[in-house]
């Protein structure tokens, strides 16, 4: 049979001998250790800042600023500029081979106009030259096919 | 100084606050409810979204020689708000583009328009439009666009067909194949600012066209232009008023030429007429006459209905049910053959053969021929020929059927039943496409063409020898080749206008060559030719096409195929 939790609530758990139930108890906080006449690390006398501000603002330190940030910023701009430049050259490269692209096709054009059977046949016929009629094909002796010239015209028919 | 009352503060602040609130109220109508039409709204004035046109694909011939391919060329606009001398502008954009007078003045008017925007000339050629736009004259824009050019002019303009001012195809193979020339747009979609300039990291999205596919013919380039002057000077020497011609590998089904007279060049539709535009080998529709008598023949020996040595007593005339037909020249009662008949292209006899196969097998004959339906080729226009129904035959129609009157078909189709016979009784598919090639070079094999067997080789090889002994020794002497043996076969046929049969013909022949191992089937139709017969007309054509080819593709010599055994009119 199970027991209602209201009641299993007031079931006090085993303690340990000595344990505080309630807040941990206080650890005693460590002293700083004494020193006698130098100032400890991190303590801000006056002559360590003083040294610090003398080391901060040390011209090496700013010489050494400055070259990083030019260095930074000439290389910033280099890239751009190299980037922009870039940009224009495959601008103007697609802009020429679309160029040559269409000087292709116009030229592809052009070939297959002047390769018309019809242009060269009136250019042939200009200069006199003229398709033969009346090819005969001559076969060597014993070869099969027998059948012999006709005269232009025939009979008629239904 | 005396404090104002603490009520009147109250007051104010509350005014502040319900105004606070109604501000509060209304940036959450805004930013919450409306949100999305305000991004939508927002987005349709940053985004524009740009159609990249495709490429349109080659049509070339079966050896890759371009006959319809693209150019580069400018679309003329105005903006008339912006054209500070209508009359000025006119004169000098009709003087770079060379128009006339007439034009100058449309243009002129549409300069003057109310809107902002007018075409001025579409398909400009682009060297044209920049030497109009270094004149710079204000309110004048152009737009990228293309031209279609077909640089063979006149050759083959009847199959190519033409595009329309869009590039859309419209007649013959440019419409048929417009999925496929057409390719597939592109769009640039792109984030500009109100003067139109692209945002920098804003959207920019390009969705690259697919230009089209080219399309390989089976057309070869030479034999169609030679065709053509050819049938223009068959045309002109027989007084013809046009012409058909047709040279396919029977055995392919390819389509090496084809071509009909008057034609047109595609560069110039405008100057043509519309009716030189159709295709009339497969457009237009003809009683074929005696060409017809050899599926009569191919019905009778594979029904079995008349054997090679049948022998039939033909007179000149005959009468049925009250109708008289004759042949063409009179004649004694005359003994022939089933070869002679066809040889001498005898309606008589070719009725008498008719009678013994029967209206049913006649019928399912022409049928297994292809008479009746589209031959597949699928061109636009394509007519399937006119058969009556055999329930509606009488003992005249079989007799008339039989030597190619009251039938109707086309020229291709015609020239399939020859393709037929030649390729040993199996009908192929006749084709004018024998693939595409894409824009990386590849090219793909078109489906092989559809194929079927009609008549035994052993009927096909018996009508060959007929068709060789019609040439040989009959109506078709005039096709002969010297060196090589043709078989082929005259038709003459009377031409119908309202019912009646009028004293205008058309001459026709078909036939292949070497017979015994065909390469090329020709066919060969003049319209009223002042010559009339077909053996006179159409022969000599089919002789010049025919022998160009021989030594274009090259054809060599076969072994000639014997003339019928029993045939009893060779000399």
């Amino acid at each position: 049979m199970s027991v209602p939790a209201r009641k299993l609530a007031g079931v006090a758990a085993p303690r340990r001998v000595g344990a505080s139930p309630g807040r941990p108890r206080s650890v005693p906080r460590p002293t700083p250790p004494r020193t006698h006449g130098v100032p400890a690390a991190g303590a801000t006398s006056a002559v360590g800042r003083r040294r610090l501000v003398a080391r901060r603002f040390h011209p090496a330190f700013w010489a050494m600023t400055a070259a990083i940030l030019t260095t930074l910023v000439v290389a910033l701009v280099s890239v751009s500029a190299l980037a922009v430049e870039t940009g224009f050259g495959i601008d103007r490269t697609e802009a020429r081979i679309a160029e040559l692209l269409d000087e292709g096709e116009r030229l592809r054009s052009d070939v297959a106009t002047m390769s018309a059977p019809g242009r060269i046949a009136h250019w042939a016929a200009r200069k006199g030259l003229v398709i033969p009629e009346n090819v005969i094909v001559l076969q060597v002796p014993g070869d099969a096919a027998d059948a012999d010239a006709a005269p232009a015209g025939g009979e008629d028919d239904g | 100084m005396r404090r104002p009352p603490a009520h009147r503060l109250l007051i104010l602040l509350s005014l502040f606050v319900f105004a606070l609130a109604g501000v509060v109220a209304r940036l959450g109508v805004l930013q919450v409810r409306q949100a999305r039409a305000y991004v939508e709204l927002g987005w349709e004035q940053r985004v524009r979204t740009v159609t990249l046109a495709a490429e349109r694909g080659e049509i070339v011939d079966r050896n890759h020689a371009p006959l319809a391919l693209s150019l580069e060329a400018r679309d003329i606009y105005a903006d008339p708000r912006y054209v500070t001398d209508p009359a000025g502008e006119a004169s000098m954009i009709a003087d770079v583009l060379g128009w006339e007078r007439v034009e100058q003045r449309e243009l002129r008017a549409r300069l003057r328009a109310d809107g902002s925007f007018v075409y001025v000339a579409r398909g400009v050629d682009r060297e044209v439009a920049d030497a109009l736009a270094d004149r710079g004259p204000p309110g004048i824009g152009f737009l990228p666009s293309s031209t279609r050019s077909y640089p063979a002019g006149s050759l083959a303009s009847q199959l190519l067909g033409f595009t329309d001012v869009d590039g859309l195809g419209i007649a013959g193979l440019e419409k048929q194949y417009e999925s496929t020339l057409a390719g597939t747009p592109g769009e640039r979609t792109s984030e500009l600012s109100p003067l139109g300039q692209l945002i920098p990291g804003g959207l920019d999205v390009v969705e690259p066209p697919v230009p089209g596919d080219d399309l390989v013919l089976t057309i070869d380039r030479e034999i169609q232009f030679q065709a053509q002057q050819y049938l223009r000077r068959a045309v002109q020497d027989n007084h013809a008023a046009g012409g058909t011609i047709i040279v396919m590998d029977p055995r392919t089904g390819d389509v090496y030429a084809m071509a009909s007279y008057p034609w047109f060049d595609p560069n110039r539709i405008g100057e043509f007429d519309p009716a030189t535009f159709r295709n009339r080998a497969v457009t237009d529709l003809w009683e074929p006459g005696s060409v017809n008598k050899i599926i009569t023949a191919a019905a009778a020996l594979e029904t079995g209905a008349v054997a090679l040595d049948d022998v039939f007593a033909v007179p000149a005339t005959r009468e049925i049910d009250g109708y008289t037909i004759h042949d063409s020249h009179p004649h004694a009662i005359t003994r022939m053959t089933l070869a002679d008949i066809i040889a001498r292209s005898s309606n008589i006899g070719s009725s008498l053969v008719a009678d013994r196969v029967g209206n049913e097998r006649m019928a399912a004959f022409f049928a297994r021929f292809g008479f009746g339906e589209p031959t597949g080729i699928g061109f636009p226009g394509e007519q399937r020929g006119l058969m009556p129904s055999v329930s509606e035959w009488t003992d005249v129609t079989r007799a008339t059927v039989s030597f190619g009157s009251g039938v109707a078909v086309t020229p291709l189709q015609m020239a399939s039943v020859y393709a037929t016979i030649a390729n040993g009784g199996r009908w192929v598919q006749p084709r004018l496409v024998r693939g595409t090639r894409a824009s990386d070079g590849v090219v793909r094999d078109a489906d092989v063409p559809s194929s079927r067997r009609v008549i035994d080789r052993e009927t096909a090889d018996a009508l060959t020898q007929m068709l060789a002994y019609a040439v040989a020794d009959g109506t078709g002497a005039a096709a002969r080749i010297p060196g090589y043996q043709v078989a082929g076969k005259t038709g003459t046929a009377k031409k119908l206008e309202d019912g009646d049969y009028v004293r205008r013909y058309v001459a026709s022949f078909f036939g292949f060559l070497p017979a015994s191992d065909p390469r090329i089937v020709v066919a060969a139709v003049l319209d009223e030719p002042a010559t009339v017969y077909g053996g006179v007309a159409a022969a000599p054509l089919f002789q010049d096409v025919a022998r160009y080819a021989i030594q274009n593709l090259p054809i060599e010599p076969a072994p000639a195929v014997p003339l019928p055994r029993h045939a009893l009119l060779l000399p």
